[in-house]
């Protein structure tokens, strides 16, 4: 047999030696039969364990992915029909306090020509806000 | 159609369906996966480990660990390179410790309660002992290379999947190997005792 050496050049490979062989004869079929019996029973009671475990867990899980998938189901159609509403208003937060006096604070006062009283501002907290400023 | 034993049909389903059931506690799937890879792992072991008993010991262990932890034999058709793996961890944990004991007993000066008797003596072939002593000598990667192919009449690919290894490299590996067993072999001359060997 031949292959490449680091070099590249081919470098014969050795027979294999004999003595080897000699020193590990192979096993018989009853010994490998032996050697997994050994093993079997060893895990006979890792085995009885899980088929314990999964005779207590398998209804379990036999109900648990319909529940699954209705919940995500019963989800799914909550979410649609709220993409769906129309009635923006009542999705709507009412306008805070900042917002109010921001709208147009200026043009109010300016046209008075003095600071806002506590009735002003009463009145632009008011739900029916009108723009009019009482003299 | 005769109906078949539940053993029969294991043996023809794949290594993934037989590692599902056995993970729900099927005995007969469990022992369709040993007798399917038990030859493999023993000569994992022993390539790591020299010895038949020690590699038996190795192998049960390995494939009991292996039946506890089965749940992490992921994805489940690669489940003989996973066990390979875990033999081949085993059997070095298993020389690791078997070191320490030697080790240990050396320390206590009770080496010579450990050299064998004359019977045992006689029961170890003068070529055992001088393999034994010549495979002592090789590296990890050498012994294992050169078991797994020469022993066991592993492919290079194969070694070299389970190894991590190129092709080619397995190829260097039992180039040497052989190469200085066959050194060992012929240093040792036949007329001296095993303590004699080669150092």
């Amino acid at each position: 047999m031949m292959h490449p050496d680091a070099g590249g050049k081919p470098r014969e490979l050795p027979p294999p030696v004999a003595e080897l062989s000699a020193r590990y004869p192979g096993r018989s079929d009853a010994e490998w039969n032996a050697l997994v019996s050994r093993i079997v029973a060893g895990a006979a009671p890792e085995l009885a364990r899980r088929r314990g475990e999964r005779a207590v867990v398998r209804p379990l899980l036999r109900w648990a992915r319909p529940l699954a998938v209705s919940a995500a189901a019963v989800l799914l159609l909550g979410a649609v029909a709220l993409s769906l509403t129309s009635d923006a208003e009542a999705m709507a937060t009412p306008p805070s306090f900042a917002e109010i006096v921001d709208r147009e604070p200026e043009t109010v006062l300016l046209v008075v020509d003095r600071p806002p009283s506590a009735t002003d501002l009463a009145t632009m907290l008011d739900a029916d806000y009108n723009p009019q400023v009482q003299p | 159609m005769r109906s078949r034993a539940p053993a029969e049909e294991a043996e023809e389903r794949t290594d993934a369906t037989l590692v599902v059931r056995a993970q729900d506690g099927d005995g007969a799937a469990f022992e369709s996966l040993v007798k399917r890879h038990i030859r493999a792992a023993h000569a994992v072991a022993l390539a790591v480990l020299g010895e038949t008993a020690d590699a038996d010991d190795a192998v049960q262990d390995a494939f009991l660990s292996a039946m506890q932890h089965l749940d992490t034999c992921w994805p489940a058709e690669k489940f003989r390179a996973w066990m390979l793996t875990i033999v081949r961890n085993r059997a070095y944990d298993m020389k690791r410790r078997n070191r320490v004991r030697l080790a240990e007993v050396l320390e206590d000066g009770t080496a010579a309660a450990r050299d064998p008797s004359p019977q045992e003596r006689a029961e170890h072939s003068e070529l055992g002992d001088r393999l034994s002593t010549a495979i002592g000598t090789l590296t990890d990667t050498q012994r294992e290379v050169v078991m797994m192919h020469d022993v066991e009449g592993w492919k290079h690919a194969d070694i070299a999947a389970l190894l991590g290894l190129a092709e080619s490299t397995v190829r260097v590996h039992l180039l040497h190997a052989r190469r200085r067993l066959r050194a060992q072999l012929l240093a040792v001359a036949p007329d001296t005792g095993p303590g004699e060997a080669v150092r």
